[in-house]
């Protein structure tokens, strides 16, 4: 046998085992869509402000995670069950993203991509600059397919990003499920490593965005796939197998920095692994030196990123890796504490996850250790040390060391975005430990009557344990990736991702869109009404310093004085955007620097002074020109011509 | 999975694996739905284009280049993953092109690329494969229905799910009602306001501009739901400098509704 020797096919003719199956698989399907079900109804009431919201999500999170892993299990040697679980899986953990918001882009990320999206659906060209985030048009892979759809469907962008990631989903679960089910020969390990990888803290939302890595992630492990397939093909088939393993990969290159990057390193360490394999006895698997594929990817994207987004890589993840680097080091020197970790910034025991649950989310940590140091123990066997679980493994050693970076603020975006490309290991980890002997053995070590009680006990201790730790896991997972109150819809709520998108910020931007002239510069008081109407319009949103003052400066200053003309002038900032939901509402992840007095209780420094909005009526030259009772729109046309009058003049 | 019939594993009287694949009739099908569905993605708004639109950027390009390739005989799984990473990668590859080119990627040249990829793939593989030595698997019936049911179950309760978001959703919106007001210089001299009433019913306003109390325009309008009034009004009698307030209350109420402002240039 060539490719694929997953030998785990259910013995049909057996008499009374298409009946169970039919069952348990009906059981698994009804209990994850009520799961969907579920988590809808939480979604409706949370928009509607209602309770029990909490309570019914995480009832949710446990019907979508532990059914399928408890199907699986009790099918342990059916194949075809375990890629309707893997499906199962996928399809029901895709919709949370999908039901929470079934409509528009809602997310940061999605928003500040809606830009280049409309850049390129209205320029018909790429590399249009997006003043938002500048990485984003130097790395066009998923503007492309997904601006595509939209012009060849005429869906919205949004559902066209829904579909197009969506179907990508399922791309990057089968191929890990195939990748794994064939390496070690066994499907519920397939199963399982689909099941974990779910777990890690970026899959249920961030890598289900219409974003560029949930674009290029499932590219990158069908890549991994091919070499898998690859490494067990005849001569031909392999030559073929790895001629599209390097278009594919071309397509990651262009598609997100990260995950080029990621996909270089690993298959230059599979051909470096590839060429030990051959000197020494310590690795086993089939003979595989990818070097074609790992000169290509990792050739082009260096080229890609010197000749094309060097500028905008270096911008976008120079200050997040220096602050990074810094924040860890005054931690570890003492000059700055620590933060909790798993907590969000905001002060306010509402914004913040309970005791119980940042318990969980450290006990997920520890179970991932588990998996990760059981995998690794189990190298001792010769199949475990095939190259792709011998990479996937290392990998996974890089997850506490991210973990560590959770110990401050500036760090835990780092530690955050790293967990979709370490938790690989995990995965492999976990299926790597539930391989019974006889298989890591080949049956030689152990004899058969050892693998018989294996067989029989396995399944029910191992079970019970797996479904305790997965549902910590799953849990943990969610605990550790997403803030609490990201999670489901709700009321408005101050800086705050999802949760600060409302549909009175898209009309301000549809506003906008219409009726500011293109390329307009303005200053938004919070950062989502300022991506909205950036996404909406060809308008620039000014963020950042000028003169040594942040831009911030003009709303969180008490009064307009000369500093915030000058912000104004110097950044040619035409409109300003007030919400005065700012002043009404806590900010959900940022305490505002200032404080109304010293004795002023905590919870009052996470809103803002309503003072501090309403400054701009009382300045001469600033015209209110928008006002829907919530959103307050300022034109500064007249000290902007004052300014230039006095350029010119001096 | 299926062995590689080209493999040097295989023993040489083995029989050959049944050839799932349709063949020749597999590559004139490609060829015709790549045509066939470039046009009606091409072709006025209509509701089919969901699916061709998909089965062109998703699909039929990667399925079509797999034709040609000499691969292990994969299962459907594998075809999949590597039908939609294919597909996928040549709409990228394609858009960069177009755009090295300084051709527009819009609807026509995308939809003319695709399906010129998807068209030659399925043409070659026409040329290349042998006359119908075909063996189609039998579909069994009792499999599928197996299948079916828990499918089934699971496509009512996710769609359900996607219902039930996409109402609340629209309701919560629809909860957010408002009344936007705001003005615009068209020219040194004239002004105009706009009102929008996202209420959810039909409002009777009072829009009053003015300056130091002198009114400018004073007008009671009726705006249906959803729509929006635009009023214009001269500046050209204010002096420079000074500022004209535009108010707007609900008819027969006294407060300050809505409220915004220009200072004249």
């Amino acid at each position: 046998v060539t490719v694929a020797p997953v030998r785990d096919e259910l013995v049909t003719d057996e008499p009374g085992t298409e009946q169970p199956r039919t069952t348990v698989l009906c059981v698994a399907a009804t209990l994850v869509g009520l799961g969907d079900l579920l988590m809808s109804v939480a979604d409706a009431r949370g928009r509607s402000g209602l309770p029990w919201v909490t309570t019914m999500y995480w009832l949710a999170i446990l019907l979508l995670f532990l059914p399928p892993a408890a199907a699986a299990v009790w099918l342990r040697r059916d194949r075809g069950a375990h890629v309707f679980l893997v499906l199962l899986l996928t399809v029901g953990l895709y919709l949370v993203k999908i039901v929470t918001s079934p409509t528009n882009f809602a997310t940061v990320d999605e928003l500040q991509m809606l830009r280049s999206f409309n850049d390129l659906l209205h320029s018909h060209h790429l590399f249009v600059v997006n003043p938002i985030v500048g990485s984003y048009p130097r790395f066009p892979g998923s503007q492309i397919a997904i601006v595509a759809m939209t012009e060849l469907t005429r869906l919205n962008l949004s559902n066209s990003a829904k579909i197009v990631i969506g179907v990508e989903h399922l791309v990057l679960c089968l191929a890990l499920y195939q990748m794994v089910a064939i390496v070690l020969d066994d499907s519920l390990a397939g199963f399982l490593g689909v099941l974990v990888y779910a777990c890690n803290p970026n899959f249920l939302y961030f890598d289900a965005e219409g974003s560029y890595e949930s674009f290029a992630l499932p590219l990158a492990v069908t890549v991994i796939f091919l070499l898998v397939l690859a490494s067990r093909a005849s001569e031909k088939a392999r030559r073929t197998l790895l001629g599209l393993a390097c278009v594919i990969g071309v397509t990651v290159c262009v598609s997100h920095h990260m995950t080029s990057y990621w996909l270089g390193v690993v298959l230059l360490g599979w051909t470096l692994l590839g060429l030990l394999r051959r000197r020494s006895v310590l690795i086993s698997g089939p003979d595989l030196v990818p070097w074609l594929p790992a000169l290509v990817v990792s050739g082009v994207a260096a080229l890609w990123f010197v000749f094309v987004a060097q500028t905008q890589v270096r911008h976008e993840l120079g200050p997040v890796v220096t602050s990074a680097f810094h924040a860890i080091s005054q931690t570890v020197q003492g000059h700055l504490p620590a933060k909790a970790p798993f907590s969000t910034p905001s002060t306010s025991s509402d914004l913040n996850d309970p005791v119980v649950l940042q318990l969980i989310a450290f006990a997920s940590v520890a179970v991932a250790m588990v998996l990760l140091v059981g995998g690794l123990l189990r190298l001792r066997y010769r199949r475990a040390r095939q190259v792709p679980i011998l990479l996937l493994l290392a990998l996974g050693l890089l997850y506490p060391v991210t973990l560590a970076l959770r110990l401050t603020q500036a760090s835990t975006e780092t530690s955050s975005r790293s967990s979709e490309f370490v938790f690989f290991g995990i995965s492999v980890g976990l299926a790597v430990l539930a391989l019974d002997r006889v298989k890591l053995n080949d049956g030689i070590l152990f004899g058969r009557h050892r693998s018989t009680k294996d067989r029989r006990l396995g399944p029910r201790i191992i079970g019970g344990a797996m479904l305790v730790g997965l549902a910590v896991l799953a849990i943990g997972g969610i605990v550790v990736g997403q803030p609490p109150y990201d999670r489901t819809t709700g009321v408005y709520l101050a800086n705050a991702d999802v949760r600060s998108v409302t549909v009175t910020g898209e009309r301000v931007a549809t506003w906008a869109a219409s009726h500011w002239p293109a390329g307009t510069a303005y200053a938004s008081a919070d950062i989502t009404n300022g991506i909205l109407i950036g996404g909406a319009g060809n308008f620039t949103p000014q963020t950042g310093d000028i003169n040594g003052r942040p831009v911030s400066y003009l709303f969180d200053s008490p009064i307009f004085d000369d500093v915030s003309a000058g912000i104004v002038t110097g950044d040619k900032i035409r409109f300003l955007v007030v919400d005065n939901r700012l002043a009404q509402e806590p900010s959900a992840t940022s305490n505002y620097p200032l404080q109304v007095s010293p004795d002023a209780p905590a919870h009052e420094s996470s809103r803002l002074p309503v003072a501090y909005l309403d400054k701009f009526d009382h300045v001469p030259d600033v015209s209110r020109v928008y006002d829907d009772g919530t959103i307050r729109v300022y034109d500064t046309r007249l000290l902007l011509k004052a300014a230039a009058r006095h350029t010119k003049g001096s | 999975v299926l062995p590689d019939s080209s493999s040097p594993d295989r023993a040489p009287n083995a029989p050959h694996p049944p050839n799932t694949s349709l063949g020749r009739s597999e590559s004139l099908v490609l060829l015709v739905l790549a045509v066939g569905f470039a046009a009606v993605c091409l072709g006025h708004s209509n509701p089919a284009q969901w699916l061709t639109g998909a089965a062109l950027v998703l699909y039929l390009p990667g399925r079509a280049i797999r034709r040609n390739l000499t691969l292990p005989e994969p299962d459907a799984l594998v075809g999949f993953v590597i039908d939609v990473a294919m597909s996928l990668s040549v709409v990228v590859l394609a858009g960069l092109a177009l755009n090295l080119a300084s051709a527009d990627i819009d609807r026509r040249s995308l939809a003319i690329s695709l399906a010129a990829v998807t068209g030659y793939a399925a043409l070659v593989a026409l040329a290349r494969s042998a006359p119908a030595t075909i063996r189609l698997r039998r579909v069994d019936s009792r499999a599928v229905a197996r299948w079916a049911v828990p499918v089934l179950i699971f496509a009512v309760l996710a769609t359900a799910s996607v219902w039930l978001a996409r109402d609340s959703s629209d309701a919560a919106d629809s909860r957010a009602t408002t009344t936007q007001l705001s003005v615009q210089q068209l020219s040194p001299t004239r002004a105009r306001v706009q009102v929008t009433n996202l209420e959810g019913r039909s409002m009777r306003y009072r829009l009053v501009a003015s300056v130091s109390g002198h009114a400018l325009l004073s007008k009671t309008v009726i705006v249906n739901s959803t729509a929006s009034r635009s009023l214009g009004f001269s500046m050209a009698k204010v002096r420079s400098g000074a500022r004209i307030d535009i108010r707007l209350t609900v008819a027969h109420a006294h407060s300050p509704f809505r409220e915004v402002w220009l200072v004249r240039p």
